[in-house]
């Protein structure tokens, strides 16, 4: 297997202020990684020392096994072969599309036009856009073409910081499909930085979850989904479902009932994390489901989020529920719920008994 | 963007830069201090000066009453209403900003001789000085949300109550900052009232000094004078921070709404032509009116040979281009620092250059001549003094124009030209240059043609034989030879208005460059 980038116990402060503290990760060779965060929490921060327009204050970067930066030393920019895609593309303005696409290649190749239309073709662009000026193209066009620009001289990583967030919803499925399956023609190594949960956890074969300058959890999407390192994390994901509940020999007993554990090895008292399209609703009991009432119904169109009542030991408790928008419960109805697949559960740190009762 | 430290080599350019503009200052400070406190007060606590403060402040109070209501009025007709012929009104508009103010004054004087008193001042001053508050007033009802005045409409309010309430309020910081610029100018400018033989704080300075009196009282009047321009600046950085403030919007925003003029129209036109007639029909009338007339229509020393003004338009170009060079290679460093670093050094050094932008002419010239009378002996009167002077007053207008080319240049690019295999001089040369040239040639024009109109460093600085075009009107005109003056204010005026024109045509937008005149110092 190929080398791709490593990275150990990286650390970079502005002033005062930490924004990275020891964060280490590898992206094998040919993948892409996301890496998701709130803004703040030192994503931009993390593609710019890998770029090398910042030098890290402690930790190293290894690219396809040679040292790009130790500590303070580093190698600058031009040399590191890493490709960068700006949030806004940094199309350069003074030059066309071909001009742009061409720009880190040699003078014979730039007059050449060399791989012009290979690229424009791999991003699905017509062949007609190399003579148009950068202004003269759509947002989503314009983040196409940053990206032949920089898949151009073919580099040994990819970075993409936030590149389809100035982007309106439908632009941005259609350039985050496009840039994706470029991206895997090319067999390029990738790193996504991207505030947008949806487009880490589609895009990434791994992703990473950065907090406040630390690298919270990095596992393939799916894991990261449904067994998140802590509740904090699980909600950041996504919406979750969380009750008390007390746990034993790979189950735990909660309002929904008694649920398979993912991790077989929790015990005692813990808080249950269940992700709301895992409840299931029936009009008569079945196997192992709690009744329930139905408070209020959001309609979204292709699905719904319910709020249902679970009474447990004499106490209503809150729990939600996605479901898909055709058949939908009537508010003040009884059901039935039922709890698909496994759950994660937290062991409260040293909590105090709040979430006990 | 902050993470990096400036070079040492950067920050020593820009401190020179910094102590350049501060040295002129610098001289004033010490040799008013010279006096002593009761030759000071002797010479300050005198029905003089409350005269020259009395004279000076009435005619800024004037001046911006008569400026803030014509450059209000002619934005609204131009911007928000039914006008005929808008766009060539709003050019004719911003005309009179390319014609010199002293200019302007030869023409006045040359028409009438009764035009030397404070009516004649405050014409000359309200007709070269209301685009000032024209333009960003324009800018201002441009960019108003129509949303606004819709909302007021629909809340039960007349178009006078309107205008009154939701308009005027939302003008009020271009407006403000458009008189405090008139008032910055007023107070600086020396050539214009010179010719109308009205008496300011400059036109006394440069008369003590010409009396011979010791730098002392020179130098005490002109503190006052720095006072009063420092306070102006102040008010009018305050002022234009907040009107940034005020622009900031998101979104594609309707055009602002026009109001029909109905039985206003013809006025309404026919005022526009009145107002056209007097700043732009007047001088270059009159100029065009003097050529015609043969060399000793008005008592003419020497009449102008074409020898004459080719030989003092050639001055005026080598100074010029030398001025612009010096400007230039001091705006650069600052402007780098400015774009691309920040922290209390830059703000500080940054601050310093635009503080040159109140210190008038005279008392940069003063205090350079008094400096090198005294101890360096060898600069007096040579032409890298007047260059350097030069310098001084118009880095503000430099650094307005490098500081917009290097934004041109957005960080953004030029680290994608590094993580594309660029060195950092390669990125210079292929992104950063490429995108700020055109900027900066258009500051480099913009300062080349402010020194080949400026007079009063010219006239006490220029080494003996060296006559520019600018100090032949001046002299001409000293001596009522309105005709032998003509060539060279008919030199002036179409080299400064075809800078302008060419300048608002290769950069599109007329405003921007436009813009950049409004930091002109006089």
């Amino acid at each position: 297997m190929m080398q791709g980038l490593e990275i150990s116990s990286l650390a970079k402060s502005f002033g005062a202020t930490p924004v990275l503290r020891d964060v280490s990760f590898s992206v094998p060779a040919g993948s892409l990684t996301a890496i998701l965060g709130a803004s703040g929490s030192g994503k931009t921060t993390l593609l710019r020392l890998i770029a090398g327009f910042e030098a890290p204050d402690a930790g190293e970067i290894k690219l396809a096994g040679a040292l790009l930066a130790s500590g303070a030393k580093m190698q600058p920019p031009e040399r590191r072969a890493i490709g960068y895609v700006a949030q806004e593309g940094a199309l350069f303005p003074h030059l066309n599309v071909a001009d742009n696409i061409t720009f880190g290649l040699s003078r014979a190749a730039r007059r050449g036009r060399h791989r012009v239309a290979e690229l424009l073709h791999l991003l699905d662009l017509p062949d007609c856009y190399a003579d148009r000026a950068p202004q003269a193209l759509s947002g989503g066009q314009q983040q196409r073409v940053a990206l032949a620009r920089a898949l151009a001289p073919n580099p040994k990583l990819v970075l993409l910081d936030e590149p389809f967030s100035a982007l309106d919803a439908g632009l941005r499925a259609e350039t985050r499909q496009a840039v994706a399956a470029a991206l895997r023609a090319a067999g390029a190594t990738a790193i996504l930085v991207t505030h947008d949960q949806e487009e880490a956890l589609s895009m990434g074969a791994q992703v990473g979850v950065l907090q406040a300058g630390s690298l919270a959890q990095l596992s393939a999407p799916e894991r990261l989904y449904r067994q998140p390192a802590s509740a904090d994390l699980a909600n950041f994901l996504g919406e979750a479902v969380f009750l008390p509940g007390l746990a034993a020999a790979g189950r735990v007993d909660c309002a929904l009932g008694a649920l398979t554990l993912a991790d077989r090895t929790i015990q005692g008292a813990v808080q249950v994390m269940v992700r709301p399209e895992q409840i299931r609703v029936f009009a008569q009991a079945r196997d192992a489901s709690v009744a329930a009432r139905v408070r209020d119904v959001t309609f979204f169109g292709h699905d719904a989020l319910v709020r249902f009542a679970v009474r447990e030991a004499g106490q209503d408790r809150d729990v939600t529920a996605r479901l898909f928008s055709h058949s939908l419960p009537r508010p003040e109805a009884d059901v039935w719920l039922q709890v698909e697949g496994d759950v994660a559960a937290f062991v409260p740190s040293a909590a105090p008994a709040l979430q006990g009762g | 963007m902050a993470a990096r430290r400036p070079s040492a080599g950067l920050l020593a350019a820009c401190c020179a830069a910094s102590a350049l503009v501060l040295l002129p200052l610098g001289v004033t400070v010490w040799n008013a201090a010279d006096a002593g406190g009761e030759v000071a007060a002797a010479l300050l606590w005198r029905p003089l000066t409350g005269f020259l403060l009395l004279n000076t402040l009435r005619l800024i109070g004037c001046a911006v009453i008569s400026t803030g209501l014509i450059g209000t009025a002619l934005a609204w007709l131009v911007e928000r209403t039914d006008l005929r012929a808008r766009r060539v009104w709003s050019i004719l508009a911003v005309v009179p900003l390319a014609i010199p103010p002293f200019i302007t004054s030869y023409a006045w004087v040359s028409l009438s001789p009764g035009l030397e008193n404070f009516g004649g001042a405050l014409l000359v001053v309200t007709v070269a000085y209301y685009p000032l508050v024209y333009l960003p007033v324009a800018a201002a009802l441009r960019e108003m949300d129509p949303a606004l005045e819709e909302t007021a409409r629909a809340l039960g309010l007349g178009r006078a109550a309107m205008f009154g309430r939701i308009i005027l309020p939302q003008l009020r910081p271009a407006l403000l900052g458009g008189v405090l610029l008139v008032a910055l100018d007023v107070l600086v400018e020396f050539g214009a009232f010179a010719l109308l033989r009205f008496r300011t704080f400059t036109t006394a300075i440069y008369g003590a000094y010409r009396a011979g009196f010791s730098g002392a009282e020179p130098a005490l009047l002109a503190m006052v004078l720095l006072v009063l321009c420092i306070a102006c600046l102040t008010a009018e950085f305050f002022v234009r921070g907040r009107a940034r403030y005020g622009r900031l919007g998101r979104g594609a925003r309707r055009r602002a709404a026009i109001y029909p003029l109905g039985r206003w129209h013809g006025p309404a036109q026919a005022g526009f032509a009145v107002w056209a007639a007097l700043t732009i029909g007047v001088p270059l009338g009159m100029i065009i009116y003097w050529l015609a007339q043969p060399g000793d229509a008005a008592t003419a020393p020497v009449a102008a040979s074409f020898g004459a003004v080719a030989r003092a338009a050639w001055s005026s170009i080598y100074l010029g281009a030398a001025g612009a060079a010096l400007t230039m290679a001091l705006a650069l460093p600052l402007g780098v620092l400015a774009t691309r670093y920040d922290g209390w050094l830059v703000t500080a050094l940054e601050r310093s250059a635009y503080l040159a932008q109140s210190i008038p002419g005279i008392v940069v010239a003063l205090a350079l001549v008094s400096l090198t009378v005294h101890t360096l002996r060898p600069l007096y009167e040579s032409t890298p003094l007047l260059v350097a002077a030069y310098a001084v007053l118009f880095l503000p207008l430099a650094l307005v124009g490098v500081r917009a080319a290097l934004t041109q240049a957005q960080p953004a690019l030029e680290e994608a030209g590094r993580s594309l295999g660029l060195g950092r001089t390669a990125v210079l040369l292929r992104v950063s240059l490429p995108l700020a040239a055109p900027g900066l040639g258009a500051a480099a024009a913009l300062v080349f043609i402010a020194v080949t109109t400026e007079l009063t460093a010219t006239l006490l600085l220029a080494p003996i034989g060296t006559q520019t075009l600018a100090t032949q009107v001046w002299a001409d005109t000293s001596t009522l030879a309105f005709a032998a003056a003509a060539p060279y204010a008919a030199v002036m005026a179409v080299m400064s208005m075809g800078a302008a024109w060419l300048l608002a045509g290769r950069f599109g937008t007329a405003d921007r460059v436009k813009g950049q005149a409004l930091a002109r110092p006089a």
